[in-house]
């Protein structure tokens, strides 16, 4: 590679000389100081990786990686945990500053008051997006999240079993699993009844068997359909069960009742949709919101409002003695650095669509997602695999159209098209074997929504 | 004052062009699902602009200033990274979409892949732990699976009283069961207590190489085969990998499970504390407990292959911070194989450097050569009536952020020790301004010890009572109101 100026790496400013002159000074050569390592297998004649590339080359390499993905599209029908959404221009030119990105944690709370006050903001917005009285200030994503609140109320209930509705997220089921099955908890599941919702009788069956320490309900489910969550949440505190509530499309948040009204013990969910970009996955953004009674087995970090010496308002991470730096093996959990940066997204975002519009934005969607299923049904080709339920932007459809031919149909259409469900993962419909989880959201416009039908027609 | 105390009913700063009745998406929930209108605040563009920007600029950063934060490795974050992973063709894909929409990315991460398995001597990798501590729990959980099918028997774990406190907190959310192994005098692992400690219960020792303290593990390839022998694995802490690019990797010291931290060692930003991204290696015989799914390469096609039957599962929805990895993939390649190799040896240059510096006025914990880091003691100074955190604060005075001050605690090797990381970013003029800025708080010390009592002053809060904020617990806008 070329030399770039001086110095071949500009993110290392020493030069050899003053490397040789710090060398000096501590009056050892490089080799004297890592003479700790003899003895142990080095490695012999450097990595076997490329030379290094320049900035301009690197731009190049960059641009000829990404072109080998398809086309950015302008709306996505695909949901299922990742939704694309509209993002204001100052979500990320407000986020994206420096002081934000290039922060630590901030144990030092009198150079961190950006982040710790913009957190605090984000615990804010939570606590109301949610009805619950205490938020965290990040967890990894939903599913992560999901896993946290099923040992947290197992540390809280002790009881040796949870229930986890059969129409969550199957993503957020698998994490779920992977996380309490090394503490001997049994996880079962509850079936879901012909409408799309978790079958009552079938949790109250559960319930009865034996002692659960809670019972994770997801809404809108995985199929798209609303769950009555204060009738479930009568039903799991009657068993002395804690009720975990979960949301995958953080824009529902902006029509839907969670939190203390419909009976939640602890809500999690995915926050992606709050000014985040899909990113094939991650970073998301782990919610998580609880019952102010439940602070000690809460996981994570909170930031709460003090003083300083002077009697100013101050920020700081409070709550501490719950963390892994102080409890070491007793902490309530693992977690260290979380998603704060995206939190700090979420927070500007929501400051940004406002208290209308963002219960605007949750109604366009909604409304949406009628329209497209309206004219989808009108093709002949589809049709709604639960009549009854209501849902909010995604909802499940049986179609005549296979899974080939309906990307083939969609591929002059600038639209991620619906994700294709296995078949078994929702009730047959006679004469369209195919069933798809399709989503419209605020960025589905009427001009692409009737491309949309014109292609599936 | 938060957004809510700026907020103007009637204000606005959406601009969206809405097609749809409003009343029409309302009346799709029925009543028993449905919230009222939530409270967000409302305020113009300009407003939201202005608070954000000033709260961005009472923060410290990296592109602040020197942020020596031992352990947590604050390097410069190259803006090219930035610039690169905002790319709306990798930030618009959606994660389920079809594979071959996805044949970029999938190739970015699977070449990131092959580097870090090159970089650290392991066989193959997931991707999909968010952070440090979310790496150790998938490690631990490979340890705890495989364990579970060859020899149950196993269920503790050691871990020196060096480590970093995710990872007791790591191996106990795993199933384990957390047993502490002293350090000896040199700060290594002290090698008799191994020896006794090392039973046929014990799953796994993990260890941070070079550990907390900056000092490499001399002994540890007689680690590794004393806990081999005895039928245990060694999981590696990544998190001071970066003093050793190019030098030495864990895969060839007998390392079977292996996370990195790419917001460490691979220069991504922290975030002010995530997202981060904590890729983990390990041996094959490990692969197939891997968490689904995991970046393969078939005939020149990239894919995500879910079927691993032995697999611990998810940790997480998808396959991990894609955009985080993608910053690290550029470092990685911009680097190089010998960028990689000057990045480790300007960062022990540095630490060595700021030690002898500093060493007259605040010894050194061990008296040793170190590598990345270098962890000396403020222990003297209470004779001035004056702690450790009163020094960190005061460093605050002269512009800088303090080294880390709250770990590493293990007495009497490490009692009231500040842990200074320099990292390769910083030059030789900003290592000589901060050695200096300590050297005139040491006798600030002892001549004017209020002025680091009272400190700091020249920063937009003074300090901030911790134990106030416990007892008042105010988290929330809500709270502030019903507190009157």
């Amino acid at each position: 590679m070329q030399n770039t100026g001086r110095n071949r790496f500009p993110s290392i400013p020493s030069t050899s000389d003053e490397q040789l002159t710090m060398l000096n000074s501590v009056g050892l050569g490089f080799e004297d100081i890592i003479s700790c390592v003899q003895g142990n297998a080095c490695v012999e004649g450097g990595l076997h990786l490329p030379d290094g590339l320049t900035e301009d080359q690197m731009v190049q390499e960059w641009d000829t990686l990404m072109s080998r993905n398809s086309p950015a599209k302008k709306a996505s029908l695909m949901g299922g945990g990742a939704y694309m959404h509209f993002i204001p221009a100052v979500v990320p030119h407000l986020a994206g500053q420096p002081g934000f990105v290039t922060a630590y944690t901030p144990y030092q709370p009198e150079l961190s008051q950006g982040t710790l006050q913009s957190l605090f903001e984000y615990q804010s917005f939570i606590v109301e997006l949610t009805d619950m009285e205490l938020s965290n200030c990040s967890m990894y994503d939903g599913a992560s999240a999901a896993a946290e609140a099923m040992l947290m109320a197992h540390r809280i209930k002790h009881a040796p079993r949870i229930l986890v509705a059969a129409n969550v997220n199957p993503a957020y089921l698998a994490t779920v699993r992977t996380y309490v099955e090394p503490h001997g908890i049994a996880e079962e599941t509850v079936a879901t009844d012909e409408t799309g919702q978790i079958s009552q009788a079938d949790l109250e069956r559960l319930l009865a068997a034996g002692p659960c320490s809670a019972v994770l309900v997801q809404s809108p489910n995985y199929v798209g359909v609303i769950e009555d969550l204060p009738a479930l949440g009568k039903v799991v505190h009657a068993h002395d069960t804690l009720f975990v509530e979960c949301f995958t499309e953080a824009m529902a948040l902006g029509l839907l009742a969670y939190g203390v009204g419909t009976g939640a013990d602890i809500v999690v969910g995915d926050g992606q949709s709050l000014g985040l970009p899909m990113s094939f996955g991650g970073p998301h953004l782990g919610v998580f919101a609880t019952l102010k009674k439940f602070n000690p087995e809460l996981p994570g970090r909170i930031v709460g409002e003090s003083v300083d010496t002077e009697g100013r308002q101050a920020y700081v991470m409070t709550l501490r003695a719950r963390e892994q730096d102080i409890r070491r093996e007793k902490a309530t959990s693992n977690i260290c650095s979380n998603h704060a940066l995206n939190a700090i997204t979420a927070a500007v975002y929501l400051g940004s669509v406002g208290r209308a519009g963002f219960r605007a934005l949750a109604c366009e969607n909604a409304a949406k997602l009628q329209k497209l299923v309206q004219a989808l049904e009108g093709s002949g080709r589809f049709s709604r695999v639960f009549k009854s339920g209501h849902v909010f932007n995604e909802m499940a459809l049986a179609s005549s159209l296979a899974p080939d031919e309906l990307r083939s149909r969609l591929a002059a259409v600038p639209v991620v098209p619906p994700l294709a469900l296995p078949r078994g993962t929702v009730p047959e419909v006679a004469g369209m074997p195919y069933s798809y989880l399709v989503c419209a959201t605020e960025l589905l416009k009427d001009a692409l929504l009737e491309q949309v039908v014109a292609a599936l027609m | 004052m938060t957004l809510y105390d700026k907020s103007v009913a009637g204000r606005c700063a959406f601009s969206f062009s809405f097609e749809e009745d409003e009343a029409r998406g309302e009346s799709c929930v029925p009543e028993y699902a449905r919230a009222s209108v939530k409270a967000l605040p409302e305020v113009s563009e300009l407003d939201l602009v202005r608070h954000f920007t000033n709260l961005a600029r009472v923060n410290y950063g990296v592109d602040t200033g020197f942020y020596p934060l031992g352990s947590c490795t604050m390097k410069y974050n190259p803006k090219i990274n930035e610039r690169l992973a905002a790319d709306p063709r990798l930030t618009m894909r959606h994660p389920l979409d079809d594979e071959s929409d996805n044949q970029g990315v999938l190739q970015m991460e699977y070449e990131l892949k092959e580097s870090l398995k090159e970089i650290t001597g392991m066989d193959d990798f997931t991707l999909q732990p968010a952070c440090g501590a979310h790496g150790e729990l998938t490690g631990m959980l490979i340890i705890h699976a495989y364990m579970r099918d060859h020899d149950p028997r196993r269920t503790r774990v050691l871990i020196p009283d060096s480590a970093h406190g995710t990872n007791p907190a790591s191996a106990s959310m795993a199933g384990f069961q957390v047993v502490t192994v002293p350090s000896d005098e040199r700060g290594g692992v002290d090698m008799e207590a191994l020896d006794r400690l090392m039973d046929d219960t014990v799953a796994a020792i993990m260890l941070t190489n070079p550990n907390t303290v900056g000092l490499f593990e001399e002994n540890i390839t007689r680690i590794a085969e004393v806990v081999h022998a005895r039928g245990g694995l060694l999981y590696y802490d990544g998190a001071n990998l970066n003093a050793l690019m190019g030098l030495i990797r864990p895969g060839d010291l007998g390392f079977d499970v292996v996370h990195l931290n790419l917001h460490k060692t691979f220069s991504t930003p922290h975030g002010g504390g995530g997202p981060g991204a904590a890729p983990v290696g390990v041996k094959q015989f490990l692969a197939e407990y891997l968490p689904v799914p995991i970046v393969v390469c078939r005939n020149g096609r990239y894919t995500l292959d879910s079927d691993r039957p032995r697999s611990i599962g998810r940790m997480s929805a998808f396959y991990g911070n894609t955009s985080v990895l993608a910053r690290a993939f550029v470092y990685i390649r911009m680097m190089g194989r010998d960028g990689l190799v000057a990045a480790s040896r300007a960062a022990v240059i540095n630490a060595n450097y700021v030690k002898i510096l500093l060493s007259p006025y605040y010894p050194p914990a061990y008296d040793r050569p170190v590598m990345h880091e270098t962890v000396l003691s403020a222990k003297g100074y209470d004779k001035y009536g004056v702690s450790l955190l009163d020094i960190a604060k005061r460093l605050m005075d002269y512009g800088y952020h303090p080294p880390t001050i709250y770990f590493p605690h293990f007495p009497p090797h490490a009692e009231e020790v500040m842990m200074i990381e320099p990292t390769e970013s910083e030059s030789k003029e900003t290592l000589d301004a901060f050695c200096d800025a300590l050297i005139k708080i040491s006798n600030e010390a002892q001549e004017q010890p209020d002025l680091l009592l009272s400190a700091p002053h020249n920063t937009v809060v003074t300090r901030v009572n911790e134990t106030y904020a416990a007892r008042h617990l105010v988290t929330s806008q809500r709270d502030k109101k019903e507190n009157g």
